[in-house]
């Protein structure tokens, strides 16, 4: 099985965002955090979108191998958008709307591997 | 727990896409007590999802989604729903034949009964393994779709679609209006789709409105800056911790193009996850492969409180999830004796007529964009399978030397189906691969039991579930 290194989480950040929003300036916003910083992103998004929007996209880590990993189907089938929302862990991100001052968290804890058996003393 | 609810209804409705929606106004004019539970805090599911949002603002975005869309008004008008027949933004996780339904909404667990439930829940994405697809930047066409309407995000960069099927074809026509540029679409079929048999085609000249509109979609496609590859076949995607290329066979030719952006796309199947659960008999739909309810000519499952109509059913299309709901809920109106058999079958015919065509229609499709026609054996060994579990096409094959016969003994050996999931994003694919390899019939592998609950649960929102008949939903598999 292939286990992505450690040491290439600090290539996980995202060039760019993947997705640009058609909503006007005009249109009602919500104050979010992010990973702890405060973003403006229009009311009524998924906090999936929310992430989406966002210059450094990936949301969380294969708890088996520790591969980058990112919503799939937006559609609460591939639970690849799990986040921790209002500290609450692994929550769906594309069922849940953004609220005003919600928190949300990239599940991206450095990868422990537990398969190859208990971390030496 | 905020939302008062009575404790019993004639009939609950699960999901509330147009088939959900027609259900419950069905139910309203026959003067059934119904209750109507969806996921999203919106209703009208994933076709009409967003759709006041979407409909009143008269902008671009509602020009795109075309004039099929915003004809749904009526669809979509729900004066016969009340706070305290409507229970959205709520996940269902359990239902059982003794009619409880069992949901979770703000973290807390509550519980409706019903003397029938009704099971509406439309149809998923089939899943699409290839090597790559679960790196970041890869989604499906019904993700691009779903963040359109959802949240007006459209993406920029190099995108590339890949795969089939009309949807495939719907989101990208519907870019080009927003002036969306996608870099390609590589088609896994011909372009004009496959032949399909005179008798079909014959068929569906009745709906020459809808061809019509298909072939405007492939014409416009044509005509822009879209490179379109046709007949592509074995589809990889590379990259480090997110997609950056897209390989593909086209013609005999190897083509590799960069991207910032995949959406795959093979055609949906119906959703059968709660159904499974309740121990409904599925059976194997050779046509469109995939597991779909064994159902009555009314949507009656085997076990007798459950109906299940729309494309949860059988894949049919958005135009025939009303008449599927209607007569489903014509029949449960029957079952509990606020309709005669006779009065049934005479309100029945109309949508039952309607229902017949749909099915004609669909047979058309189906032959035009038929699902992959041996999908285990065309999944490279390398590809990730389960993405919960990250397990490997090549690990399923192995199963074979290990004697491994059944899809819940290959769960059990490599944990395929064990993730967040629950196998959503891999039963069919691991059952095709033991099937394609082992040379069975996908009806000897099976499918994973589908246990309650359905969705995800934590230990906290269990324990704030407290009724004074105990936790019935506990004891419901003992």
């Amino acid at each position: 099985m292939r286990v992505f290194s450690v040491t290439k989480l600090a290539n996980l950040v995202w060039a760019d965002s993947m997705f640009e929003t058609l909503r006007a300036p005009k249109d009602k916003m919500a104050t979010v955090f992010i990973d702890g910083e405060k973003v403006v992103v229009p009311a009524n998004v998924s906090a999936a979108a929310a992430l989406l929007m966002q210059n450094d996209s990936i949301f969380r880590l294969s708890p088996v191998t520790g591969e980058p990993r990112a919503p799939f189907c937006m559609n609460g089938n591939c639970y690849e958008c799990l986040v921790t929302i209002d500290d609450q862990p692994d929550q769906q991100g594309c069922l849940v709307e953004v609220e005003d001052q919600m928190r949300i968290c990239r599940q991206i804890e450095p990868f422990r591997d537990y398969q190859s058996g208990p971390p030496s003393a | 727990m905020g939302r008062r609810v009575p404790d019993r209804f004639d009939v609950a409705i699960i999901g509330s896409g147009p088939a959900g929606l027609a259900a419950a106004r069905q139910a309203s004019e026959l003067g059934l007590n119904f209750v109507l539970l969806d996921e999203q805090r919106k209703l009208g599911g994933n076709v009409y999802r967003n759709y006041e949002h979407n409909a009143a603002e008269g902008s671009d975005l509602a020009n795109a989604l075309g004039a099929d869309y915003l004809a749904a008004s009526l669809t979509m008008s729900t004066e016969f729903l009340t706070p305290e027949n409507c229970i959205s933004g709520s996940q269902v996780f359990s239902i059982d034949p003794n009619g409880e339904v069992a949901y979770k909404e703000n973290g807390q667990v509550s519980t409706v009964t019903a003397d029938k439930i009704l099971i509406v829940t439309g149809a998923v994405e089939r899943p699409m393994p290839v090597p790559g697809w679960t790196l970041p930047g890869v989604m499906s066409v019904g993700a691009a779709q779903t963040l359109l309407k959802s949240s007006a995000l459209v993406p920029k960069g190099r995108s590339v679609f890949v795969g089939s099927g009309p949807l495939t074809l719907l989101v990208a026509h519907q870019y080009l209006k927003l002036g969306i540029p996608l870099a390609a679409i590589v088609l896994t079929g011909p372009l004009f789709g496959h032949q399909t048999p005179a008798r079909s085609m014959f068929r569906a000249l009745r709906f020459s409105g809808r061809l019509a509109k298909g072939f405007a979609w492939l014409i416009r496609l044509l005509l822009s800056k879209v490179d379109v590859y046709t007949n592509a076949s074995d589809v990889e995607i590379s990259g480090d911790s997110r997609a950056t290329q897209v390989h593909f066979h086209s013609k005999s030719k190897t083509i590799s193009l960069p991207v910032d952006g995949i959406f795959l796309h093979e055609g949906v199947v119906p959703n059968t996850m709660l159904a499974m659960s309740a121990n409904c008999e599925h059976g194997w739909d050779s046509t469109q492969k995939c597991w779909a309810p064994k159902l009555d000519g009314w949507g009656k499952t085997s076990v007798e409180s459950i109906y299940v109509a729309g494309d949860s059913a059988r894949v049919l299309g958005v135009h025939a999830a009303a008449p599927s709901a209607q007569r489903a809920v014509l029949s449960i109106a029957a079952d509990l004796g606020y309709l005669d058999q006779g009065e049934r079958d005479r309100q029945g015919a109309a949508p039952g007529e309607t229902l017949k065509q749909e099915q004609d229609f669909r047979e058309f499709l189906d032959s035009v964009y038929p699902p992959p026609s041996q999908p285990g054996n065309d999944i490279p060994d390398q590809t990730i399978v389960c993405r919960c579990e990250s397990v490997t096409a090549g690990q399923i094959r192995a199963l074979e030397e290990l004697d491994c016969a059944s899809i819940s003994q290959a769960k059990a050996y490599t944990r395929c189906g064990m993730g967040p999931c629950q196998g959503r994003m891999c039963g069919l694919s691991v059952a095709q691969i033991m099937a394609d390899n082992q040379k069975k019939r996908i009806e000897d592998i099976g499918y994973f039991r589908v246990r309650t609950p359905v969705r995800q649960i934590t230990l906290g929102e269990l324990a704030s579930f407290s009724t004074n008949k105990g936790f019935s939903i506990l004891d419901m598999h003992k």
